[in-house]
């Protein structure tokens, strides 16, 4: 309203003005039209003076910005196609940008909502033998408590460790993580409580997350006192933990916190040589951490006095590891940023060489305003709020797509059985992320042709025929663009096909076992009706599951190869003559290597009456005895002497990335609690008897639950390792494929931009005699040049990289001839198909009409 | 257009338009079209202004409070925004004259120095 009359007013004044002068002026004795000339040449350029007037109001920034803004829509709507192109090349690459972020900010940037962090360490144990095993050694719950019972240069510590474990909710059970805690970890770590008191003092108790609150117990605020039981013994509801605590791993997010010593698993968790636990300790202010260091070691070696037989090798020391987890946030985050920069710069090059086409067509329009009196300013002013605008358009359709893509993305992480809950969601930093995006987006496309579109050239702008030449120098910018353009696809695509390869070659890498047998695997947990684990007696499941029809073959196993953990147990090894060690092993049925497919190198497979025999590995079997005699030595497991019956394969049991580790196998009771994998051989494709087969462990082993059922294939397909390896194909491929549409459109813009630029000195050829088409193969060929130029520099980025990371992958090469071809093919065909169709315009060129519009 | 000579007119320095707006409404109020006349008349038509920049310079110093605009009549007998000299207006010309004062005696100084008869 105010602007309205402040307009109207400064309109006035002027006309008052000019009309005084007038009068003035036929007073001096001018003819009235001769004075009205002289009073406006007097008074200057009105519409500069206006603008000049209203920015010396203060509301006028923001006001002349609504009128950009609405100014903007209107040159968007009259040019939908392109303003579509920009928009949906920002999205391309807002969408996996903005998904990246906060998958990013969910593992790695969301700090751990405790007190007072920096005081907060981590207490581990080092074992001091060269030739040890694991170097380093978490902390055993009895360890835990000496800690807590001498360190004087902590307030306070705390103990943790994780399990998956069956609980009972009234009449149903469910999988759920459990935590097992030190009563005070909550007061240690300082996190307070959402709901209710906290672990209770009298009784057993425990503490539920947020997450586990709202989806198994519907949000109620009175389940404070209720009872759940875990794994039969029933605990009471003491609290529920604020929405922001997920616990201190990145990745498990507990649903259970329980206090250790009441916990079902407590008759474990009490022995010394059960490590695995996480000590959180808190400095006191003030004490240094050299002294805090000296103290736990000291306490350590007390220890190791006291306790020989499982700590006398081990050394306590402090482990940082909030700060350590800074340093991989902040190394992971500025690589995911950078990555996803060059989508983002992909996207940018394409929008500013589309704006550069259209400040070129408007230089006409520009020269003309700048004729009128409108200052440079106010013109970048309007080219850059028309970039902030597509780049609001296309941020919306971006974020939109991310949303999706965020609720997409969790169902594609193996859980193995596990509930993980991942999710991503919009925190306030991935808003902060899309915010910065939106701005360096709209400023770097905005910029550019800003600049150029709105430096003053009056006289040429103003003749329609020379409007090229007021963006002369932008050629060898927009080339450049698209060379960048076309490195980046390279880049990508040519790290996709690598990938793949890589894929490829893991299935042709040795195991130890054998995939491709037609073997089905289930893996099953049994639970009694009040939650308790149940003894399921093996035997009797597999004589069921032996008697369907078309099945060969069932072993029962308590460890299966590539499980990604590493699965199994550790035994202590003695053998004569050697020093007693560690090895990694596992408990297994009769004849369940062999169902796999592990080769028996020598002797046999273990059966139903060895009780004390084993086999060992082709690595330990080496260690035994280097000249190959190691069957029917004895050696000693935690103890009791066994007998080697047979050597086996080599058998990736952790990660295909790993070197191979010495094990033994021993022979698996006939019935026992925990879970346990039934592998069943059948005549042709075990994905047909997969119904059955669920049937039939039901109806086995009523109240059990199968944690997983799948083919041997299938598991290999699922294993980590590949599935990291599938991830970053499948990344690769899409950031590739997205990286040459976004080029294709800039080819396709630069080749009708040097269409239209010469239009007119192609209709002049040809009117001369020239051949179209030679003219076409010209247009086309300098956008193939710089394709060209585009895969040469992406090749040569990309393989040096290759090079580099070949060294740290088994069966990966970068001497890949499909990879390079494939991906250079690829690029050059959407090259050709991006150009043609421009060049094409030439022959449709009809001389006389462009020279006569001229 | 004034019939002066062109070489003797004069280009307005930074902000000197400011103050002599101030001066001249030292005067009493004057509507934008006397304000222009009025320099230009009082520099013997040295000072040539381009009218329409008095405009941004009187909606600058409004935004000051140096001036104040009001409603009035003008000698023709017309409707006319008035500009009056606030209290602050008057004070800032203090200032303002006192600096330039100061400026002009120092340009003086180095263009003609003392005992100096300048050749130009």
């Amino acid at each position: 309203m105010r602007r309205r009359r402040m307009e109207e007013e400064l309109e006035r004044d002027i006309a008052d003005h000019i009309a005084m002068e007038t009068e003035d002026n036929i007073a001096r004795g001018m003819s009235p039209q001769e004075a009205r000339y002289a009073a406006l040449r007097k008074f200057g350029n009105v519409a500069r003076v206006k603008e000049e007037t209203r920015s010396v109001w203060r509301w006028a920034s923001l006001d002349t910005l609504l009128a950009d803004v609405r100014h903007a829509f209107r040159r968007m709507q009259r040019a939908p196609g392109v303003t579509g192109l920009a928009v949906l090349s920002l999205a391309l690459a807002f969408a996996p940008s903005v998904t990246m972020f906060s998958v990013m900010d969910r593992l790695f940037l969301t700090p751990l909502p405790v007190r007072a962090p920096r005081e907060l360490v981590q207490i581990q144990f080092r074992d001091t033998r060269p030739n040890a095993q694991y170097s380093n050694q978490s902390v055993s719950y009895p360890e835990f408590q000496d800690f807590r019972g001498s360190l004087r240069s902590f307030s306070g510590l705390a103990y943790q460790r994780g399990n998956g474990t069956m609980v009972a909710l009234n009449d149903r059970r469910a999988l759920v993580i459990m935590s097992m805690v030190s009563e005070d970890y909550f007061s240690v770590l300082g996190v307070p409580m959402g709901l209710g008191p906290g672990f209770l003092k009298n009784r057993p108790s425990l503490i539920v997350s947020h997450r586990f609150w709202m989806r198994e117990l519907e949000g109620h605020p009175d389940v404070i006192g209720q009872t759940l039981s875990v794994e039969g013994q029933p605990h009471a509801i003491g609290g529920v933990a604020t929405p922001d605590f997920r616990g201190t791993d990145a990745v498990f997010c507990p649903d259970l916190w329980i206090p250790a010593e009441v916990s079902p698993r407590y008759s474990e968790l009490k022995r010394r040589d059960v490590r695995g636990g996480t000590v959180w300790a808190r400095l006191r202010p003030g004490v240094p951490l050299a002294q805090a260091a000296a103290e736990v070691e000291g306490v350590a070696h007390g220890m190791a006095r006291e306790w020989p037989a499982t700590n006398q090798y081990l050394t306590g020391y402090i482990y940082d590891e909030l700060a350590q987890r800074e340093r991989v946030a902040t190394k992971v985050t500025a690589i995911g940023v950078l990555l996803l920069g060059i989508l983002l710069a992909v996207a940018c090059a394409n929008v500013t060489g589309i704006l550069l086409a259209r400040a070129e067509e408007r230089g006409h329009e520009t020269a003309i305003r700048q004729a009128l009196g409108a200052s440079r300013t106010r013109l970048v002013r309007e080219w850059v709020v028309e970039s902030a605008v597509l780049s609001t358009f296309g941020a919306a359709l971006g974020l939109a797509g991310a949303s999706v893509l965020m609720k997409w993305l969790p169902g594609l992480i193996p859980s193995y059985g596990l509930p993980v809950h991942l999710e991503f969601s919009f925190g306030p930093r991935v808003w902060l992320y899309a915010l910065a995006l939106v701005c360096v987006s709209a400023l770097s496309f905005g910029l550019v042709p800003a600049w150029r579109g709105s430096r003053p050239n009056l006289l040429s702008g103003l003749r329609r025929d020379s409007a090229v030449s007021i963006l002369r120098v932008r050629v060898p910018v927009r080339s450049l663009l698209i060379v960048a353009q076309v490195a980046a696809a390279e880049v990508l695509l040519f790290s996709a096909g690598l990938a793949f390869d890589a894929l490829s070659a893991v299935r042709h890498l040795d195991l130890g076992f054998d995939p491709q047998r037609p073997v089905a695997l289930a893996t099953l947990v049994a639970t009694g009706e009040d939650g308790t684990q149940r003894q399921v007696d093996y035997e009797a499941v597999r004589n069921r599951l032996a008697r369907i029809g078309g099945v060969r073959r069932v072993a029962y196993g308590r460890s299966v190869p590539l499980s990604g953990s590493g699965g199994g147990v550790t035994f202590r090894l003695e053998a004569p003559g050697k020093e007693p060690r560690e090895v990694m092993g596992a408990y297994e049925g009769p004849a369940f290597l062999s169902t796999l497919g592990v080769r028996i190198l020598s002797g046999r497979d273990l059966e139903a009456s060895d009780q004390h025999g084993v086999l060992v590995d082709a690595t330990l079997a080496r260690q035994l005895d280097p000249a190959g005699g190691a069957v029917g030595r004895e050696i000693r497991l935690d103890g009791a002497i066994r007998q080697i019956v047979g050597v086996f394969q080599d058998t990736v049991w952790g990660s295909i990335y790993d070197s191979p580790r010495p094990r033994a196998v021993a022979l698996a009771p006939t019935r026992s609690g925990g879970d346990v994998t039934f592998a069943v051989e059948v005549a042709g494709n075990p994905g047909a008897y997969m119904a059955t087969l669920r049937g039939e462990l039901a109806a086995a082993q009523p109240g059990s639950t199968v944690i997983s059922l799948k083919t041997l294939s299938q598991h290999l397909q699922d294993s980590l390792d590949l599935f990291l390896e599938r991830m970053a194909m499948k990344l690769f491929y899409v950031l590739g494929l997205l990286a040459l549409l976004l080029t294709a459109a800039g080819l396709h813009g630069i080749t009708a931009a040097l269409f239209a630029r010469r239009s007119k000195e192609f209709a002049i050829r040809i009117a001369l005699g020239a051949a179209p088409r030679q003219i076409m193969g010209a247009v086309l060929s300098s956008s193939l040049k710089l394709t060209a130029c585009g895969l040469a520099l992406g090749l040569a980025i990309a393989f040096p990289v290759a090079v580099m990371t070949a060294s740290k992958l088994p069966g990966f090469t970068p001497w890949s001839v499909p990879a390079l071809g494939l991906s250079s093919a690829i690029v050059l065909a959407a090259a050709i198909a991006a150009a043609a169709q421009p060049a094409r315009r030439v022959l449709r060129i009809q001389p006389a009409d462009i020279v006569r519009s001229e | 257009m004034s019939t002066s000579d062109e070489k003797e007119r004069v280009e307005f320095l930074q902000g000197t338009l400011d103050m002599l707006v101030l001066r001249t409404l030292l005067l009493g109020p004057a509507h934008g079209h006397a304000i222009a006349h009025a320099i230009e008349r009082n520099s013997d038509d040295v000072l040539q202004v381009e009218q329409g920049s008095l405009y941004p310079a009187l909606h600058r110093l409004i935004r000051r409070g140096w001036i104040r605009a009001e409603e009035g009549t003008s000698e023709h007998n017309r409707r006319a925004k008035f500009y009056r000299l606030t209290a602050r207006g008057r004070k800032q010309l203090g200032i303002e004259s006192g600096k330039w004062d100061k400026f002009v005696g120092a340009i003086a100084r180095i263009m003609r120095p003392a005992g100096q008869e300048a050749d130009l």
